[in-house]
């Protein structure tokens, strides 16, 4: 349909329908960007009453004192790390199911898919914090399991593995996620191809790679985006389970600009971590318009 | 005929009523609101239910268990004056923060700020001056600085007028298992080791013996544990730090920690917080992480000798037998001064005040005098110091106080942790992390200690202290 | 081949290996919560007692357990409960005709707009925690339930148009232009013909917001005082500074997974791949 042969109140109908969420985005969202760009270049601090043009002052501290660049590459370790395990894990899950559905005659894939998914039943606040119990040293489990082999018990998440300790759960709550897009691409693809290149004389390994593996290309593109993008703002497992800490070995940019807006309240500072922040999202969704735009051209 | 020939006509009744007037006279002289306030109260409520009807919101921290007998007793607070109570309860790390930005929007959301000591810098330009409203009950502001512990000396606006009431004081004390420290077979054994007798320690190196002694792998037991995590860890060395003698600042307002004594017993302390966990350990591991609460219930179920921390807060808790089935009697020591020291270490002290845009502040000030009063500061006392002299003096230290009396003790010259205004956020917060890097064993003694110094340094050049 | 025992043997160890994986961390979680406060086993054993009492603290508060909280987590369950029922409605709202019109429409604005979403959805909420903050606290917007919805939804607006779209172009245009035809006007069609059609859409869409609402953790962190604790704030709360309530924090989490696990379970894999698909387009 195009608006070219309705009537002017139909016409007037779209545009109050478009403008509706638009009107409420211009003030939720582009209002608050615009702050967001003013305040990345003042000094603003409650604490010293301070609200002042600084120019580029709070990029050079965010990079200079503030180790803007750790906080960075950890940001791209932990979007890295966790995109790409639970990617792994969901797809192997997703061909373990797919393999149990053809293997057995009771519907175990069923209960095995139930099973999956249970991570991500807990809500991630619950989940941060079961792992935190799991990781201390007097009642948590990995600990007790330890001293149950005889191995001397380790305070986790005060130590350099607690970063890792967060992308692994990270990992353990949101496979589910990956493992049912993935499931769901794995069976609706068609039958065909896939027998064709078995009758071919394709073996199983070669037959996924050359040829499932290509059909699901837009599922996958389309998950790993997402999955990405959601991953690199990831906030409650980090801030539930070390705050950042110890020191700054987990302190991502999200939770750096967390941190010095709401504990260290230097509110245009945060400003410009804010905006920091946004910039891998930017591109990489501009990457990804560029390239959709590109295959439907 | 002339007044004393009347008041002789009417005799010894005459002499009365005489008396009695002259009496209500003297009364009304002596405590300054008159005869219009509250019998019994003291700082004074104003009678008659002035504000009745009146809410003001009041922001608090949540789960704090020595602030809830004031909480469960404001009912009565209600009742005498009308004024209602609608409490805010924030979680503790947050507390600054969030009634920080609260009130730097003006807003007119709060009509008290509770806060602690260490962040009265940032809070006092959006604040009351309370100098009058001091003077209406104390009669002076110095005779207000008198009624309570030294401490609030240090709490005072840049403009060197007070901001601040005390309500609540605090200060970390050791606990220790009684029927540990007191065994006969330990006492023999302890002896025969170290020679010297087995007592509550009153040195570091006795903490050491102690704590070495008691540290048992095989009954899962360690000596001390403490509240070595993140904001209390730092708190902690800040306490050992005081208590060793030194001020944050020197009079020149430069950092104590940046070299000579002060740097040399800095380091001297993180590297025993260090060396106590990682490789004499006789501290659990998971100290580390430990608030007080993690720290009482830790030794609560009998799994380490000695405990350090925020503990007044349990010391009633700790009383009752039902509650210490798994370790039995506690007892509780002041912890040693790494340098003999008679300097107090840190103080808590936690202060209410009012805001600039209240939308109640009278009702507001009726509020803070409330809990001023006996009751609830003697309810209060189950879990804290009262911040003023003589009440603290009655619950801790005169027989049949419900406190240890090794609380009083360490109060007693304590003083908080800021010395400028300007350092309530910095160099506290960077210094947080930076001790959480060291407890972790993931900086050394000499970089903490030298980079806390310079972000302190850092903070008060901004701050425009040191002349150029 | 795909029936052989050995190949069933591996199957299955892999399908142990990976139900380890999935549930082994809740077992011990799930044990605590079933114990009294200041009872958690210091090694892994069986607890002494197993009792719900710690559940009955947690939903009614009061002297079920001796030691512990003893605050009932019912009014964070209201709260959460009234945010997202508040951002469901707004949302909606605000995205259901644009998500018609989106479908119904290929003008290249429309295009430009849709894909302006994908930014709005994609941009980090920490990036706008200050301005958000500083306009909340502007409006008096804090520490409400209004205040937390307005922001949810904006988390959420993206998502649900999107979603409706998908679903709008499920529906054959026939319909509505027979109704253009018969003189009805577009609004007319879409409240008489369309939605009636698209309702389990709406139900769809209208269950995803309410769950991203209901597990939202950061926002409400920053615009809670206290008054509007959600349930996710509530279970991080139990972890205070000065005290950690395990058995209380068990019996919580294990209560907070109920509306999940009862939407998982009813409406299970066919909302996912509506979701996947519904973003291809």
């Amino acid at each position: 349909m195009t608006t070219a042969g309705m009537g002017s109140r139909n016409r007037a109908v779209v545009a109050v329908l478009l403008a509706l969420p638009l009107v409420y985005l211009l003030l939720v969202y582009i209002y608050p960007i615009g702050q967001l760009l003013y305040l990345s270049f003042r000094d603003l601090e409650p604490a010293y009453d301070t609200d002042e043009f600084i120019g580029l002052g709070n990029f050079f501290e965010i990079f200079g004192r503030s180790d803007g660049w750790g906080h960075v590459l950890r940001s791209f370790l932990y979007t890295g790390i966790c995109v790409s395990a639970s990617f792994v894990l969901g797809l192997a899950f997703a061909l373990l199911t797919t393999a149990v559905e053809e293997a057995f005659a009771w519907p175990l894939h069923t209960a095995l898919r139930q099973v999956i998914i249970t991570p991500m039943i807990f809500i991630p606040a619950a989940a941060g914090v079961m792992w935190t119990f799991a990781y201390t040293e007097h009642y948590g489990w990995v600990n007790h399991l330890l001293a149950l082999l005889g191995l001397s018990t380790y305070p986790w998440l005060v130590s350099s593995a607690a970063f890792y300790l967060v992308m692994l759960t990270d990992i353990w709550g949101w496979t589910p996620f990956m493992y049912l897009i993935l499931l769901a691409g794995l069976q609706s693809l068609p039958r065909e191809p896939l027998e064709a290149a078995r009758v071919d004389g394709a073996g199983t390994w070669e037959s996924f790679w050359h040829v499932v593996l290509p059909m699901l290309r837009p599922v996958i593109l389309i998950a790993l985006t997402i999955k990405t993008l959601d991953t690199y703002r990831a906030f409650d497992y980090l801030w539930i389970m070390t705050q950042g800490g110890p020191g700054t070995i987990s302190t991502t940019l999200t939770i750096a600009t967390y941190k010095t807006a709401f504990m260290e309240l230097k509110l245009g500072k945060a400003s410009a971590y804010g905006l920091v922040t946004m910039i891998f999202p930017l591109v990489v969704v501009n990457v990804y318009l560029a390239f959709a735009q590109r295959r439907e051209a | 005929m002339s007044r004393y020939a009347w008041f002789r006509s009417r005799g010894w009744s005459g002499g009365v009523v005489a008396l009695g007037l002259a009496g209500v006279l003297s009364v009304g002289w002596i405590s300054p609101v008159g005869a219009s306030s509250i019998q019994g109260t003291f700082p004074p409520l104003k009678a008659g239910k002035p504000y009745n009807g009146v809410t003001i919101t009041v922001p608090s921290q949540a789960g704090w268990a020595s602030f809830k007998p004031a909480v469960d007793l404001t009912p009565k607070f209600e009742e005498l004056t009308g004024i209602k109570v609608k409490y805010d309860m924030i979680p503790g790390g947050e507390i600054p923060s969030k009634q920080l930005l609260e009130v730097s929007q003006r807003t007119g959301a709060y009509d008290v700020v509770q806060q602690h000591g260490i962040s009265f810098g940032a809070f006092f330009r959006y604040l009351q001056p309370m100098d009058d409203r001091i003077k209406d009950v104390w009669g002076s502001v110095d005779k207000f600085e008198e009624y309570f512990f030294p401490a609030q000396h240090g709490v005072k606006g840049k403009d060197g007028k007070h901001y601040f009431i005390p309500f609540h004081a605090n200060v970390q004390i050791g606990y220790y298992r009684r029927a540990l420290l007191e065994d006969a077979k330990e006492k023999a054994a302890f002896k025969a080791k170290y020679g010297y007798d087995l007592t509550p320690p009153t040195t570091i190196k006795q903490v050491e013996d102690i704590a070495a002694f008691f540290t048992r792998p095989a009954q899962n037991m360690y000596g001390l544990t403490a509240n070595w995590g993140g904001g209390q860890g730092f708190g902690a060395f800040m306490h050992y730090y005081y208590a060793a003698g030194h001020d944050q600042l020197d009079e020149n307002l430069r950092p104590t920690m940046k070299a000579g004594k002060g740097r040399e017993d800095a380091i001297r302390i993180v590297r025993w917080m260090q060396e106590a966990v990682y490789k004499q350990k006789f501290v659990n591991p998971d100290s580390v992480n430990f608030q007080t609460g993690q720290v009482s219930d830790y030794f609560l179920s009998g799994a380490s000798a000695l405990a350090f921390g925020w503990l007044s807060d349990y010391w009633v808790f700790m009383q009752k037998p039902e509650n210490i089935k798994q370790v039995g009697p506690v007892g509780a020591f002041n912890f040693p001064s790494f340098t003999g020291s008679e300097k107090g270490g840190y103080a808590s002290w936690w202060m209410m005040g009012i805001p600039k845009d209240a939308k109640n502040p009278d009702a507001a000030w009726e509020y803070i005098k409330w809990v001023l009063n006996k009751s609830p500061q003697v309810e209060m006392a189950a879990g804290q110091l009262p911040p003023m002299k003589q009440l603290a003096y009655e619950t801790a230290v005169k027989p049949g106080g419900q406190n240890p009396p090794p609380l009083y003790d360490a109060f007693k010259a304590a003083r908080i942790m800021i010395q400028v205004p300007e350092m309530s956020q910095q160099p506290r917060t960077k210094g947080i992390e930076l001790y959480t890097a060291l407890i972790a064993n993931k900086l050394s003694a000499e970089q903490f200690v030298d980079e806390y110094a310079a972000e302190t340094e850092r903070t008060l050049e901004r701050a425009g202290y040191y002349k150029k | 081949m795909a029936r052989s025992l050995r190949w069933r043997l591996l199957l299955g160890l892999l399908v142990l290996l990976v139900s380890l994986w999935s549930l082994f961390p809740f077992l011990w979680y799930f044990l605590v919560s079933l114990t009294l406060p200041g009872s958690i086993p210091r090694s892994l054993a069986l607890p002494s007692t197993l009792t719900l009492r710690t559940y009955a603290a947690v939903l009614f508060g009061g002297g079920y357990v001796d030691v512990g909280t003893k605050v009932s987590i019912i009014p964070n369950v209201i709260n959460s409960v009234k945010v997202a029922g508040m951002t469901v409605a707004l949302c909606l709202a605000l995205s259901v005709g644009a998500a018609y019109v989106f479908s119904r429409f290929r003008a290249r604005a429309l295009r430009v707009a849709f894909n302006g979403l994908l930014i709005v959805r994609m941009t980090p909420g920490v990036s706008l925690a200050v301005p958000i903050f500083l306009m909340m606290t502007q409006y008096r917007l804090v520490n409400t339930h209004v205040g937390l919805a307005l922001v949810h939804t904006l988390l959420s607006l993206p998502l649900a148009i999107w979603l409706m779209k998908g679903f709008f172009d499920t529906i054959p245009p026939e319909l509505e232009e027979a109704a253009a035809i018969d003189g009805a006007s577009l609004l007319v069609a879409l409240r008489r013909i369309v939605l009636p059609l698209a309702a389990p859409g709406v139900a769809v869409t209208a269950c995803f917001v309410f769950l991203a609402s209901y597990v939202e953790f950061m926002f409400a962190l920053i615009l809670s005082r206290g008054g509007i604790n959600t349930l996710p704030l509530a279970i991080a709360g139990y972890k205070s500074e000065h005290q950690v309530f395990y058995n209380e924090m068990a019996a919580a989490s294990f209560i907070s997974m109920i509306p999940l696990a009862l939407f998982f379970f009813f409406v299970g894999r066919s909302m996912v791949s509506g979701l996947s698909f519904g973003a291809l387009k």
